[in-house]
C-alpha cells in the first residue's frame, strides 16, 4: 500500500471511527465549525472512504451551502460510486431541490445496493416520506 | 313538591314550547305513570334474558321506569326525553329528571350533540378534524422514520470507516 493510498498520516481505523463520531457529535450539538474542522481533517486521513465527504456534504446542506454540499456528495461518490450511504443522502438532497427524477434514481440505486441494511432503509424511508411528491 | 330542573341543550325540532314550563302533575296521572312504569320495568327484566338484544331493551325499559318515577314526583318537562324511546329523544334534562335521559342511543345522540354544541362544531367539522389529525400523524411518523434511518445510516458509516 503506497503512502497516498494509506493517507498522509497513518491512523488506525479505531481512531478514525472516534474522530468521525466526534464530528457527528459536534454536528448534533450544533457546534458546526468544530464539526467541519473534524470532517475536513478526516478527508486526507481516510482518502479511500466516502464517509467524511458525505458528512461534510450533510454539514453544508444543513447550513444551506448547497453548491458545496453537492460537490462534497459528488466527491464521495467519486471515491465509492456504490456507496449506498452517499446515494441515499444525495437522493434526499436532490429531492429537496426538486430534481425528482435524479433523486428517485439515486434512492433506488441505494436500495438495490443495500436492500436490508441501514442505508437501504434510509433510502426507502425517504421514498415513503416523499411519496406524495413523486 | 316540584324539584327544580335545569335544562341544557334542549332541542325542540320545530315544536313551539315557549308556553310550556314546568308542570305540576296531578295525582291521577302520577299514579298511572307509576304503575305503568313499574309494570314495564318488571316485564323488561323478565323478558330481557330470552330475547336478542335483551340488555338493550332492559336498559330502555329501566329508563322508562325512571321516567315514571320522575313523573310521579312531578318533575316532568315537555322537553324531557321519553326514556326508552331511543332515537326519538329530542332533548334531555339533568337534575332530578336527568335519570330519565339514559336511553342508549338517545344518550349517545345527546352526548354528541352536547359536544358539538359546546364547542360550536358540527359532526362534519369533527370528522374533518379527525382526518386532519390522522394525516398529520402519518406525516410525523414518516419524518420520524427518516430521522431514525438517517441516524442508523450515519452510525453505520462511522463503524465502517477505513483509512
Amino acid at each position: 500500500m503506497t503512502r497516498s493510498e494509506r493517507g498522509l498520516v497513518h491512523i488506525s481505523n479505531e481512531d478514525l471511527r472516534l474522530l468521525m463520531e466526534t464530528g457527528y457529535l459536534y454536528f448534533h450539538m450544533n457546534r458546526l465549525d468544530e464539526a467541519r474542522e473534524v470532517f475536513e481533517g478526516l478527508v486526507p486521513l481516510a482518502p479511500n472512504s466516502d464517509a467524511p465527504h458525505v458528512a461534510l456534504a450533510l454539514l453544508h446542506y444543513g447550513q444551506s451551502r448547497h453548491e458545496q454540499a453537492e460537490q462534497a456528495f459528488r466527491a464521495g461518490l467519486e471515491i465509492n460510486p456504490k456507496s449506498a450511504f452517499a446515494l441515499a443522502n444525495f437522493g434526499d438532497f436532490l429531492f429537496f431541490h426538486g430534481r425528482n427524477a435524479e433523486a428517485m434514481d439515486a434512492l433506488n440505486r441505494a436500495i438495490d445496493i443495500d436492500p436490508n441494511g441501514p442505508d437501504g432503509k434510509l433510502a426507502q424511508s425517504l421514498l415513503d416520506a416523499y411519496s406524495d411528491r413523486i | 313538591m316540584t324539584a327544580p330542573i335545569s335544562r341544557i341543550g334542549v332541542r325542540t325540532y320545530g315544536m313551539d314550547t315557549s308556553d310550556v314550563g314546568r308542570r305540576q302533575v296531578d295525582g291521577k296521572f302520577s299514579n298511572a305513570m307509576k304503575v305503568a312504569g313499574r309494570a314495564l320495568g318488571a316485564a323488561g327484566s323478565v323478558v330481557a334474558p330470552f330475547i336478542p338484544g335483551g340488555s338493550v331493551v332492559k336498559a330502555a325499559v329501566m329508563g322508562a321506569s325512571a321516567f315514571a318515577s320522575a313523573a310521579s314526583r312531578g318533575d316532568l318537562n315537555a322537553n324531557a326525553p321519553m326514556a326508552g324511546t331511543a332515537g326519538m329523544t329530542a332533548g334531555y334534562a339533568d337534575g332530578a329528571a336527568g335519570t330519565a335521559g339514559t336511553s342508549l342511543t338517545g344518550g349517545i345522540e345527546t352526548t354528541m350533540g352536547t359536544a358539538g354544541d359546546s364547542s360550536g362544531m358540527g359532526m362534519m367539522d369533527m370528522l374533518n378534524l379527525q382526518l386532519a389529525v390522522q394525516r398529520e400523524t402519518l406525516q410525523y411518523q414518516a419524518l420520524s422514520n427518516v430521522a431514525k434511518a438517517r441516524h442508523d445510516a450515519a452510525m453505520n458509516s462511522v463503524r465502517n470507516i477505513k483509512g
